[in-house]
């Protein structure tokens, strides 16, 4: 039985959140004198949405 | 256990297994880019030319994370048995695909040519960087042909989609890659 959200609905929500990080790093880049940090900041928060919404790595250690 | 049980994990076990095994592969893939993404850094600290065609950096990393959109829903739908769904949004993630490889290969690399050659120092990281990317782009998109066309044949169902779910995992990993690689090519200074 599902709960929450649907599976769809999820995904279009990281997918905003996905483009939303993007145009934040655009504008990090633009903005601060060394962009660095932030950028890797914002790059691990896009890498973690797409590794625990899209490839389900909770899977790792769920039971089937 | 109780007999249907034991049956229920006697299925199961082999997925859990494979899955395990996919998900090292990915990790011992990552190293390769995590070392091209530290000598980026050695070699050339923050450095970037200004002549870096920032629109179609962004063009091809809005391509490629929209790719990832579609695969999603591509996984999404064959676990729910929609099929015509599944087959759109997968042929989706494959066009996509090439389109970026298209962006990487046809556009970008001719234009880095001039201002950062393969012989100088960004050159060196940038084709290295791009080079192994759309490598793993391009075996991306083979390997979710084969999908598409096992699943135009009828292939893969709710339950019965291992190949889908480690095909799609491994474009997923493909994003990530150029997730770390755009801001470390294109934005740092």
């Amino acid at each position: 039985m599902m709960h929450g959200p649907s599976p769809f609905r999820v995904g279009v929500i990281v997918f905003a959140g996905l483009l939303g990080l993007t145009a934040l790093e655009i504008t990090a880049a633009n903005v601060l004198a060394r962009p660095v940090l932030a950028l890797m900041i914002l790059g691990v928060v896009k890498a973690g949405l797409i590794l625990w919404f899209y490839m389900h790595l909770r899977q790792l250690w769920q039971e089937e | 256990m109780s007999a249907p049980h034991a049956h229920e994990h006697a299925i199961a076990a082999p997925v859990r297994i494979r899955r395990f095994g996919l998900w090292l592969f990915l990790f011992s893939d990552s190293m390769l880019f995590l070392v091209l993404l530290i000598a980026r850094f050695l070699l050339q600290g923050t450095h970037r030319p200004e002549e870096l065609n920032q629109t179609l950096g962004l063009t091809i990393t809005l391509i490629l994370l929209t790719s990832s959109f579609t695969a999603n829903r591509a996984e999404m739908a064959i676990a729910n048995g929609k099929r015509e769904m599944f087959l759109r949004n997968l042929l989706a993630t494959i066009l996509l695909g090439t389109l970026f490889l298209i962006g990487v290969v046809a556009f970008e690399w001719p234009e880095a040519m001039h201002f950062a050659p393969p012989s100088s120092g960004y050159g060196t990281v940038f084709f290295s960087m791009t080079g192994m990317h759309a490598a793993h782009v391009f075996s991306g998109v083979l390997i979710l042909s084969l999908v598409y066309r096992l699943g135009r044949r009828g292939a893969f169902a709710p339950g019965q989609m291992w190949g889908v779910e480690a095909s799609i995992k491994y474009w997923h990993f493909v994003d990530i890659v150029w997730v770390f690689f755009y801001p470390t090519l294109y934005l740092v200074r």
